[in-house]
């Protein structure tokens, strides 16, 4: 049996098929040949994404913190404060409204990416800013299970990241991230050496956070709940939990309200403000 | 018929009686915990329960480095290494240390919080600047780092998540980890516990075999014959099996003390078996044709009230213990007692009923063939001279009595448990270090309670922590009025009337407090707070050797807060210590009162005779004097262990002296003068009593290969003992009775 269709168009119905075919099979190979490196940057990104959605630019926002230790005794502190970024530099105001003994007491915090924090702060009692000089990151937020670092987005270059799979956590998939810190100096600085990350796969934000020691043992475990949208787009949890795994003591940062603010004044951010809050 | 059914009944019931003690055995457990010790309730437990209640477990663990120089980049870099481990583990909540210690210090308008040392000095110059920074901290010099910068330590505060033993062997593993420059030396209860539990379990493994092993070869070399080494052994193992499975039964655990419980039995118990034994060799000798059912009805005749008796007194002596206010002591009381009792029982029981299975024995027992030996010829010689001079050896006796008894005057008793490990075990080594060359291991914790940051309580404590740093015994004091001192020089200029004080205003006070939780660690605080600053402490930290160290810090800490209505308590583990060391002398008073007023009644009881019975007790006052002034002479104090001696050696002692009495009453009854009677007396009796006497010493002989220091000391005070109580038995009563001619021996 013989084919009608002539042989100068069979060769050229093969040749328009060859392209295809072989586009097919090279992608197939960088696809398979690439796969891991593809892997690899799926949850740093997610972590990214889930980080970015929270970030704000700049806010202002009054806040209660209490402190609550391992016989639920509780110790409540509000907080006015304001935060905005300029270039490198994250720079954050606190002051305590309540309770009145502690009333007026401010902080101003410049937090720079790649060198020491400064910190100023106003007491009341002694009507003037003092500026302390302090290379630790890694130390308690206010006295409370919080420290430093949470309240700053990190580097994402100084981790790495590998997918541990999913899971449920209220009905709800997550994505399991395991984030590892690269050195050290950066362990020590965000005060944890492996972190858990759970991310909501339908909303995409951090739902919970497992922080794991040295010798690979939770230590702390922090909670994200009642997450808002504002204005920006961005998102905000109006309660997180954070639980210290060692001494069962517990913090919990209640936002009462926030707004977001693009462009706030630096001139709002300098140490004479903490007097005239 | 009848005793064929007794016989049996009595091998039955013994073997159900050990089948249920190994069961018993197998449940006991060890308690090392020197504390638990004590009863709940005393106050210094109750007090550190209050503290402990507020502030958390305080489980101090004590790291003390030597290094030619602490401050070589090596030993730094090795000290460092072993911190930074230990301070990451979640096995304790606060770590001690020259790399965790903070500076707060006020700058040119600034507050500085930095560490100690932030980087590792590499240059000869980098390191005096950090030598330098070091001896103007009077925190850190001669506390934390020694005045010469060859001693550091590290203070762990270790939390209840690990047993002792795990908690010691995690930190030795993090410490072989690292390449060492120097030696690191471990200090602290917990530490001690551990060592102790080890220690306990290798003693038993230890001692019990090898205390056994002396008696098989002093029973096979005094009787040469099988069943006289089994019989009193068998006596021996079933009265340990039963004094060990009642520890279990009475649900309590096995206490360092403990440990001499299997040792009396076996030093004790078989004395009862030997002299059955004896008497059954001596019948069988001398009266071959006998059947030997009939030499076993003897020889249970004539031995069933001496021994009777003599493990009565032995038993009323260990009884004495039982007032004792030490937990061990008093369960080491009832159960020797029980122990002795079950021995007893079993010698005229199980020992006849044995026997009575065997063929006659035609075996004549050394005590009875070696006429001639050393023994023999001490006996025959302190008979001659009691016969020829009593007065002088009544004058000799007095004599040593004087020139022992003169050791009381440095007689102690021991304030602490610090030498419960031997004196070149780390424990002991870190110990040493920390009081000669660092801030010392003792600490007193005074408690306040009242509104925290009131102003008014944090001067009282100011003014509290100035007066008690001026006595040259404490090497620190601190409080949260330290902390905010010294926040307060950060703060304000070195002008400033604020300047190193307390502030004046409540609210400021609670604003360095929120500036501490802001740039400090708000773990600190707690450590001198409580949450709802309702409570302070104040730490005082120093070193003693003595009681009276302690006793003289806590009147002065008396003194200051007697009017002070925000004063609570005072805590600490030396006061514990200090408290049981109190226990132990009021205790060694009571139990020896007791078991002397009750060998004393029932001598006199056994006699009919008053005088018998204060003759009776003259050699154990006379041991127990002359022991606790040798005790004196060579530095050994009174301790857990050391003061169950008397109670012991007064049970043991007193049958050396029935045993004569017994004997030389009855010589004179069967006609004889007092002076042949004392004469015959020495050279027979004296033969069984010194033998005895002399598997008592064997017996406890083998204390001295313990792991424990203070076990070691008790065994050779107990032989020590035990030769003076025979001694008095043979020369001292002997003496006394022909120069006195006490009335009870005619009757």
């Amino acid at each position: 049996m013989k084919s009608n269709v002539p042989k100068a168009s069979r060769m050229q119905n093969i040749r328009k098929m060859i392209i295809p075919l072989f586009s097919i099979v090279l992608m197939l190979f960088i696809s398979l040949t690439f796969s891991p490196i593809i892997k690899a940057q799926t949850p740093r990104l997610s972590c990214e994404n889930a980080a970015n959605k929270v970030d704000l630019d700049g806010y202002e926002m009054i806040s209660t913190l209490t402190i609550i230790d391992s016989k639920n005794r509780k110790r409540e502190r509000k907080i006015i404060s304001a935060s905005a970024k300029f270039g490198e530099t994250s720079k954050r105001l606190m002051k305590f409204t309540d309770p009145p003994e502690v009333r007026g007491t401010a902080m101003l915090v410049y937090d720079h990416k790649n060198k020491t924090d400064d910190i100023w702060i106003f007491l009341p009692a002694l009507r003037k800013v003092r500026r302390i000089v302090s290379k630790e990151k890694n130390k308690s937020f206010m006295g409370s299970e919080f420290n430093h670092a949470d309240m700053s987005q990190p580097n994402p270059d100084d981790f790495t990241y590998l997918l541990l799979g999913q899971e449920q956590i209220k009905g709800k998939d997550h994505q399991v991230i395991q984030v590892n810190c690269k050195s050290p100096d950066i362990a020590l600085e965000n005060g944890y050496t492996v972190k858990k990350v759970y991310i909501d796969l339908q909303s995409s934000l951090t739902t919970q956070v497992i922080y794991f020691d040295k010798q690979n043992k939770p230590e702390r475990k922090q909670i994200f709940l009642g997450y808002k949208p504002l204005k920006s787009g961005k998102f905000y949890a109006e309660l997180i939990q954070i639980e210290n795994l060692r001494n069962h003591r517990k913090s919990e940062l209640f936002i009462g309200k926030i707004q977001d603010i693009k462009e706030l004044n630096e001139a709002y951010f300098i140490p004479s403000n903490l007097e005239e809050l | 018929m009848n005793q064929s059914i007794n016989k049996w009944g009595v091998l039955i019931l013994t073997g159900i009686v050990t089948i249920a003690s190994v069961f018993f055995i197998f449940r006991l457990s060890i308690n090392s915990d020197i504390e638990s010790y004590l009863p709940d309730h005393i106050s210094s437990k109750m007090n550190n329960d209050s503290i402990e209640s507020i502030f958390g477990i305080k489980e101090p663990i004590l790291l003390v480095f030597e290094s030619d120089d602490i401050l070589k980049s090596e030993s730094l870099e090795w000290i460092q290494n072993i911190n930074n481990e230990l301070t990451g583990s979640d096995a304790f909540d606060r770590v001690i240390s020259i790399f965790e210690t903070k500076l707060i210090e006020g700058k040119d308008g600034m507050m500085i919080v930095e560490k100690l040392i932030d980087n590792i000095p590499e240059t000869e110059t980098e390191r005096n600047a950090l030598r330098k920074k070091i001896q103007s901290n009077e925190n850190i010099y001669r506390q934390l780092i020694s005045e010469n910068f060859t001693t550091t330590m590290i203070l762990l505060n270790a939390l209840p998540v690990e047993s002792d033993k795990d908690m010691v062997k995690m930190i030795l593993q993090t410490i072989q980890k690292y390449p060492a420059t120097g030696k690191v030396y471990l200090n602290g209860p917990l530490y001690m516990r551990a060592e102790a539990n080890e220690k306990i379990s290798f003693d038993f493994m230890v001692l019990l075999p090898v205390g056994i092993l002396f008696m098989i070869i002093f029973l096979f070399f005094s009787f040469r014959q099988k069943r006289a080494v089994i019989l009193p052994l068998s006596v021996v193992a079933l009265a340990i099996l039963i004094s060990l499975a009642l520890i279990s039964v009475f649900n309590w655990q096995l206490s360092i003390i403990g440990i001499l419980i299997p040792v009396m039995m076996i030093a004790i118990a078989n004395d009862y078996g030997i002299h059955y034994i004896t008497k059954y060799q001596e019948l069988s000798n001398s009266y071959p044709e006998l059947p030997e059912k009939t030499i076993v009805e003897k020889t249970t005749k004539y031995l069933k009230k001496p021994v009777i008796l003599t493990g009565l007194t032995t038993m009323a002596g260990l009884m004495g213990l039982m007032l004792h206010i030490m937990l061990p002591a008093k369960q080491m009381g009832l159960i020797s007692t029980i122990g002795i009792g079950a021995a007893l029982l079993l010698s005229l029981t199980l020992i006849p009923s044995v026997l009575t299975l065997f063929n006659k024995s035609n075996r004549k027992n050394i005590y009875l063939t070696q006429k001639q030996n050393i023994i023999n010829s001490l006996l025959l010689f302190s008979a001659k001279i009691i016969h020829s001079s009593p007065k002088r050896i009544i004058y000799f006796f007095i004599l040593f009595l004087m020139i022992s008894g003169a050791g009381l005057i440095s007689f102690g008793v021991a304030s602490d448990f610090d030498d419960i490990l031997h004196k070149n075990h780390p424990y002991s080594k870190a110990l040493k270090l920390a009081n000669d060359e660092l801030g010392g291991t003792k600490n007193i914790s005074v408690l306040f309670q009242g509104d925290i940051r009131d102003p008014k309580i944090l001067k009282k404590l100011n003014d509290y922590e100035n007066e008690l740093e001026r006595m040259p015994e404490i090497s620190s004091v601190t409080s949260l009025a330290t902390m905010i001192r010294e926040m307060s020089k950060a703060l304000y200029e070195s002008t400033d009337s604020e300047y190193d004080a307390i502030p004046e205003q409540r609210n400021t006070v609670s604003q360095f407090l929120e500036l501490y939780n802001m740039s400090g660690d708000p773990a600190d605080l707690e450590y001198f707070t409580d949450f709802d600053f309702k409570y302070a402490l104040m730490e005082i930290q120093f070193r003693s050797e003595n009681k009276k160290t302690i006793s003289l810090i806590e009147e002065r800490i008396n003194a200051l807060t007697k009017d002070d209505p925000n004063f609570s308590l005072t805590g600490g583990y030396c006061l514990v210590e200090k408290q049981l060391s109190d226990a132990i002398a009021l205790g060694q008073a009571y139990s020896l009162a007791f078991a002397l007023l009750l060998i004393i009644t029932m001598l006199a009881i056994i006699f009919k005779s008053l005088a018998a019975g204060l003759i009776g007790g003259l050699p154990l006052l006379f041991s127990i004097i002359s022991t606790f002034g040798i005790m004196g002479w060579m530095g050994v104090q009174l301790n857990i262990v050391t003061a169950l001696l008397s109670s012991v050696s007064i049970g043991l002692g007193v049958d050396y002296t029935i045993h004569i009495l017994w004997r030389i009453k009855k010589e004179i009854r069967l006609g004889k003068s007092l002076k042949t009677s004392i004469q015959k007396s020495i050279r027979t009796s004296g033969y069984g009593i010194t033998i005895n006497a002399l598997s008592v010493i064997i017996g406890f002989s083998v204390l001295l290969f313990s792991s424990f220091g203070i076990i070691r000391s008790f065994g050779f005070l107990i032989m020590l003992s035990i030769t003076i109580c025979l001694i008095c038995s043979m020369i001292l009563i002997p003496a006394i009775c022909l120069l006195f001619k006490p009335k009870f021996l005619f009757k």
